[in-house]
């Protein structure tokens, strides 16, 4: 219940703010957010931590501080990157690169933004050929067309709202039955279907008569009803914008009616219908940085360490989709957490495996270790497995945490990786 | 990139899960089985304020513990002594510096005469502070030396030593004073050396808040809580579920959410079934600091408002008939009495030798020796019996106030589960299905909570819906949602076992996440900072109480929040506009500068803040307010409006403001907000000019908050002066007249009709409310702030109405439209001499 009460309020904050600007008589304000009434004062910047693949050796730690200082982000709003080594617990370390934000040129930049989606929006309506837009709009009414089988209500303190689809919108109120037994019903009319505001040159049909409008980055169908009770504060009939939203998140509904002047009313509908459109459901989300982490561990462990988490990887990628299906099969969601520990039990016998077979991998991070090799692998990797006894000695000259190539790496990664679970899913 | 960060929450998960391996098996059992509420044997439980680890040896250990115990001992020394000089009355409540609003010609003048009083007289702050002051001074050799032994471990490298030291300059604790400053660097000491969970998490919260002049970074928030969080401290989980859940600086993600609070609701239930059976007592109700101060606004708002009368002298008025009743043998008084010591009370705490007497009592009245019931009772003292006899045979399954003692237990559930009490009949379930006293009967045990399911208890309910949930998941459902309706935790926590396992989609998560985060909120005995907070609130602390609210506020408690603003707000009060540093220290991002360099903490401009300068401290406030205004409390939009306003803390727009005052005014029925929105209207600020909502919002103000009655008829008299004023110049004022409206009765326009309805519906809500020209303060009142607010002289006019004595006779008049005309009309002539020059037309 307290998820719709929230919901409730966004949507009447997306309208009050909506409307708000077209009541700007003296040209103040322009264009604005309608979550920002909503929204935390610390919402942004976000920040997502992103974990390297592959650890780093300990010994590398101080010349990757180093490096990491220095390096310059590519994003205006990024000013620097902080280098932060933590701790979690006595097992875990961990280097992470922090973008250091500069707040007001993030927030100018999310406006500037913020504009030229809206901007874009409307741009992509105009681009759309006036044909497109009309069969969205044809689409868009006839996917609300079965909201003709009943009519809406909403009760808003005295008075009791009634949307009746392409028939009319009345407001009114019924008394409890007095002394005599009498029900007195008090209502008038907000505006009548047949009295639609032509909008376009197209007589007569719904596609004449129906908008694609935009607030921020949301685009939903409106409707402009004339011909209700006639209103002796204006001295006109009133009026009633009806304006249809995408909303899977509650049940079809009257989200909320305002009177925002005088006789000028807006009612909302939401319904999950119009979300079969793609136009009408799409959320752009604000602009996200990374922190970059890179586990840290003792050169004596690396290798151990390394194979475990390819071991772990492929894995997971392979098991993705069935894990969570088998997890979600069940009615008990204990049963999730318990494979989860088997599997980690699996992981570690086979990480003891990998132990028999020695593996070398050799962090090219060192500039000087770098040049050296250069050319010379073959040299190095002969000299290194005599030196441990081992002929088979699997060698690897590896660069990790080396920067601008990592998150392009790290990210092909995921979006495969993703790509596979959507397909495993489907 | 979001595979990476789900093998971070993986490792998450399964650190957290490797921390319990010991308990895995009792786990199983507690959770998994058909056990709805049973015994976790052998698991012990670690408060997060309790000390971790000994990296020491024997002797050190030792030499610590003495110190902490002495420490301790003088720290609820102090907290005696500070209880005793703490003011009674509202501590919300503070005497403001009004300066802020004379013009600026003329407050040097009032300062040197302030000045002198205060010399003259004795400034009672400045005295607290001196006797604070000398009470430092005067710390007992003892723990000085104590103190002097803490440090002295601390550089060996005892990480609890390093901790005592740090809560001690973070909350003042142990006679020293705040100091945030040292207070950072010692949890940054632990953080880079120990990788201690608490010092991070700590450091979560100063980046989260900018606490105390450092920089405000939702970046090092969110590193060092998710540090803290893989290792399995609970309140950085909470902060992080939050977080997520909201998208406060990361992106919005119900999934990460469920992570977190599925862990924190797991850790909290596994807590509450290792108490005695049928699992410990839910902490107690958690208070609003508002209810102290008479609502947020420090008046009755609407219908809504935070406003609660709480006092203490009722509550022991009522107590003192009850016992006085109960001497005489009354057994309802019995009954009252036993219900209040058994769970407890804000002003009385739990007491189990008193219920126990009152219990003693009632059997002795209603059951002869032999256990039968006595001839000849009505139904109401039947009902008392069962009810002793339940709580009697509970007390004694559970070792309250007696020792453990089953056989009694068993006989008197017995009794009180014949007659149907529905308690009684799900503890001998319990009893059953683990075979204590008796033999296991799963069978027997599946009847009794059948039947007490049906009795419509709660507890019933749930363990008889665990117990069917193979064979009939349908009704099990049922049950549970019964069940966590009435906030039953157990219930709760099933269903989102259940929401979770349903369907991947959001609809399911978010109803998964709803129920573990009322699990992790309500089921926090071992993670909550609300009761050290409102332990130093009571004791008049409010500094550490602020501190403490805000740590619940992060982790996305509504009364954090709500307490939190209020407290931040007080303090800004306190803090005249020149406290505040005037040169803007805060100059942010300089790229010289050391990224976690600290100012000096006792450069803070304003003693009574937590920040060290206005920006954040405004800031931070407006951040509360609109967190407890999602989290639905009454009162906080309004707050927020007046935030954006006034443009504390954020870039004043009025179109905002407007539009949270509107939101305010529909859902919360807000009459402060409503007198706002109309006055908003009337002169068009941030909204188009429109006579007729004006007057609709401040006819809807008086409706709801009778106590405003003389400030808005003052603003609907010069309503009217302006709509002639504008319709003699020829503005567009609309077709009909303001006030002459025909007054039929079903009226096209039907606004009386509106009227009346809501007077109707409105009445008994604000039945006790009496607060004469409450409303005189309509935008906010804080002052002591360079802007002078536009309508103040609102505030001077009806002060000025006030002292002809206008107020009574106003306040009888309003009865109908005609009324109201009158009665405005007879105001303007008579303020207009008062208050002509102030009106401003625009």
């Amino acid at each position: 219940m307290r998820l719709f009460a929230v919901g409730n309020l966004h949507i009447l904050a997306c309208v009050v703010t909506a409307v708000w600007p077209k009541a700007l008589a003296d040209g103040e304000g322009g264009v604005f957010d309608p979550a920002l009434i909503m929204e935390d004062v610390y919402e942004s910047p976000r920040f997502q931590i992103n974990l390297a693949e592959k650890p780093l050796r300990l010994s590398l730690l101080d010349d990757t501080l180093a490096k990491l200082r220095q390096r310059v982000p590519e994003d205006p709003v990024e000013l620097a990157y902080d280098p932060v080594v933590l701790l979690a617990g006595s097992e875990w370390k961990f280097i992470c690169q922090v973008p250091r934000v500069d707040t007001r040129a993030a927030q100018e930049k999310l406006k500037t933004r913020q504009q030229e989606n809206i901007t874009a929006s409307e741009a992509l309506l105009r681009e759309m050929s006036r044909e497109e837009q009309r069969q969205v709009v044809e689409r868009g009414v006839e996917l609300l067309d079965p909201l003709k089988a009943s009519c809406l209500s909403y009760t808003s303190e005295y008075w009791t709202f009634e949307y009746c689809h392409n028939r009319y919108v009345r407001q009114y109120h019924r008394s409890a039955p007095g002394q005599s037994g009498r029900i007195v019903e008090v209502g008038y009319k907000l505006g009548e279907y047949t009295n639609r505001k032509q909008i376009s040159a197209e007589e007569g049909s719904d596609v004449g008569t129906t908008k694609i409008s935009t607030i921020g980055r949301k685009r939903f169908l409106t409707q402009m009803w004339g011909g209700g009770t006639m209103c002796d504060v204006t001295g006109r009939p009133r009026q009633v914008e009806v304006q249809f939203h995408c909303d899977l998140n509650s049940p079809e509904g009257v989200a909320l009616v305002e009177e925002v002047f005088s006789c000028q009313y807006v009612v909302v509908i939401r319904t999950p219908r119009l979300c079969a459109d793609p136009l009408f459901y799409n959320m752009a989300e604000s602009a996200i940085h990374n922190i970059s982490c890179q586990h840290v561990v003792p050169d004596e462990d690396y290798d151990r360490v390394l194979a475990a988490l390819e071991q772990k990887e492929s894995e997971s990628i392979n098991s993705l989709g069935i894990a969570s299906d088998e997890a979600h099969s069940h009615d008990d969601t204990e049963s999730a957490q318990s494979s989860i520990g088997d599997e980690a039990i699996k992981r570690k016998e086979e990480e003891n495996k990998t132990d028999d077979e020695p593996q070398l991998v050799i962090s090219m991070n060192d500039p000087r270790l770098a040049e050296i090799t250069k050319g010379n692998e073959d040299l190095l990797r002969l000299l290194l497995s005599m030196a441990f006894g081992d002929p088979k000695l699997q060698i690897q000259f590896a660069e990790n945490f080396d920067a601008p190539k990592q998150p392009t790496k790290e990210k092909k990664k995921t979006q495969k990786a993703k790509a596979k679970k959507d397909h495993e899913e489907l | 990139m979001r595979l990476a960060f789900n093998v971070l929450a993986y490792l998450l998960v399964t650190s957290v899960a490797s921390t319990e391996t010991k308990h895995d098996a009792a786990d199983h059992t507690a959770i998994t089985s058909i056990v709805g509420a049973s015994t976790v044997a052998g698991v012990e439980f670690q408060k997060t304020d309790e000390f971790t680890n000994s990296s020491l040896s024997k002797k050190h250990q030792r030499v610590f513990v003495e110190a902490i115990e002495t420490l301790q001992k003088y720290q609820a020394y102090i907290n005696k002594q500070q209880k005793k000089h703490v003011r009674r009355g509202s501590p919300l409540k503070v005497a403001r510096d009004a300066s802020g609003l004379l013009p600026r010609s003329v407050r040097p003048y009032v300062q040197r005469i302030e000045w002198l009083a205060s010399w003259l007289f004795g400034d009672k702050e400045k005295n607290a502070a001196a006797y604070r002051q000398k009470q430092l001074n005067e710390k007992p050799e003892k723990v000085k030396q104590a103190v002097a032994t803490m440090k002295e471990l601390a550089s060996e490298g005892s990480e609890d030593a390093q901790l005592v030291l740090a809560d001690m300059a973070m909350y003042g604790k142990y006679g020293t004073n705040i100091d945030l400053g040292s207070a950072f660097e010692h949890y940054k000491k632990l953080a880079e050396a120990n990788g201690n969970p608490k010092a991070q998490y700590m450091l979560g919260l100063f980046y989260a808040t900018g606490l105390g002049g450092i920089e405000q970074r939702n970046s090092m928030a969110l590193l060092y809580n998710t540090m803290a969080a893989k290792s399995g401290y609970t309140p950085a989980e909470m902060t992080l579920a939050y977080k997520f859940l909201t998208g406060i600086g990361v992106p919005a993600s119900c999934k990460e959410s469920l992570v977190y609070y599925k862990s924190v609701a797991r850790k909290g239930i596994l807590y509450y079934l290792s108490g005695p059976p049928l699992g410990y007592h839910i902490p107690p109700y958690r208070v609003r600091l508002s209810d102290d101060n008479k609502g947020a606004y420090g008046v009755h708002t609407g219908p809504y408002s935070l406003y609660k009368v709480n006092d203490r002298e009722g509550f022991e008025e009522l107590l003192n008939y009850h016992l006085d009743s109960a001497r005489k043998g009354d057994l309802r008084s019995c009954m009252n009495l036993i219900d209040l010591y058994y769970h407890g009370h804000r002003f009385a705490s739990r007491n189990f030798t008193y219920a126990l007497k009152y219990i003693r009592e009632v059997i002795s009245k209603t059951f002869t020796k032999r256990g039968d019931l006595q001839k000849g009772l009505s139904q109401g003292e039947v009902n008392s019996a069962a009810q002793a006899a339940g709580m009697y045979g509970m007390m004694y399954l559970r070792g309250e106030g007696v020792t453990v003692d089953t056989a009694a237990a068993f006989k008197w559930l017995t009794i009180a589960a014949n007659m149907g009490h529905g308690t009684s009949l799900n503890a001998l379930g319990v009893m059953y299905q683990h075979g204590i006293e008796v033999p296991v009967n799963n069978e027997r045990a599946l009847e009794l909570f059948k039947a007490a399911a049906e009795k419509k208890h709660q507890s019933g309910q749930v363990n008889f819906a665990v117990a069917i949930m193979e064979s009939q998941p349908q009704v099990a459902v049922t049950n549970l949602r019964n069940a966590a309706e009435n906030g039953n935790i157990l219930a709760h926590f099933h269903l989102g076992g259940v929401y979770s396992a349903l369907s991947d989609t959001e609809i399911s998560c978010r109803m998964a996440v709803s129920s573990y985060k009322y699990v992790a909120e309500y089921g926090d005995w071992l993670h909550s900072s609300i009761p050290s907070a409102y332990a130093a609130y009571e004791r008049g602390d409010l500094d550490a109480a602020v501190l403490e609210y805000m740590r619940a506020a992060e982790m996305g408690y509504g009364v954090g929040q709500l307490n939190a603003a209020l407290l931040l707000e007080r303090a800004a009060k306190l803090c005249s506009y020149r406290d505040w540093d005037i040169r803007d220290s805060h100059a942010p991002l300089e790229s010289g500068k050391d990224n976690n360099a600290m100012p000096a903490w006792s450069n803070r401009s304003c003693v009574h803040s937590v920040f060290s300068d206005q920006q954040q401290h405004e800031r931070q406030t407006l951040a509360y307010w609109t967190r407890a205004a999602n989290n639905n409390m009454a009162d906080a939009r309004a707050k927020q409006g007046d935030h954006y306003y006034y443009g504390w803390g954020v870039e004043a727009s009025a179109e905002k403001a407007a539009a949270a005052y509107l939101i305010s005014a529909k859902s919360d029925a807000n009459g402060l907000a409503m007198w706002n929105l109309g006055w908003m209207y009337e002169n068009g600020v941030g909204v188009k000019r429109d006579f007729f909502l004006a007057k609709r919002w401040y006819d809807k103000s008086i409706e709801v908050n009778e106590g405003g009655k003389l400030a808005t008829n003052f603003s609907l008299a010069r309503l009217f002066i302006k709509y002639l004023w504008a319709w003699v110049w020829g503005e567009d004022v609309g077709e009909t007249p303001l006030y002459f409206a025909p007054e039929t009765a079903a009226a096209d326009d039907g606004k009386n009709d509106e009227d009346d309805g809501e007077k109707d519906g409105r009445r008994e809500t604000e039945a006790d409310d009496e607060q004469g020209g409450a409303q005189l303060r309509p935008l906010g009142h804080r002052e002591g702030n360079e802007y002078v607010p536009e309508d103040w002289e609102h505030e001077a006019g009806a002060a000025a109405a006030e002292g002809l004595g206008v107020d009574d006779t106003a306040a009888e008049l309003d009865e109908n439209g005609e009324g109201s005309l009158s009665e405005s009309v007879f105001i303007v002539v008579l303020l207009l001499a008062a208050a002509w020059m102030f009106l401003p037309f625009r």
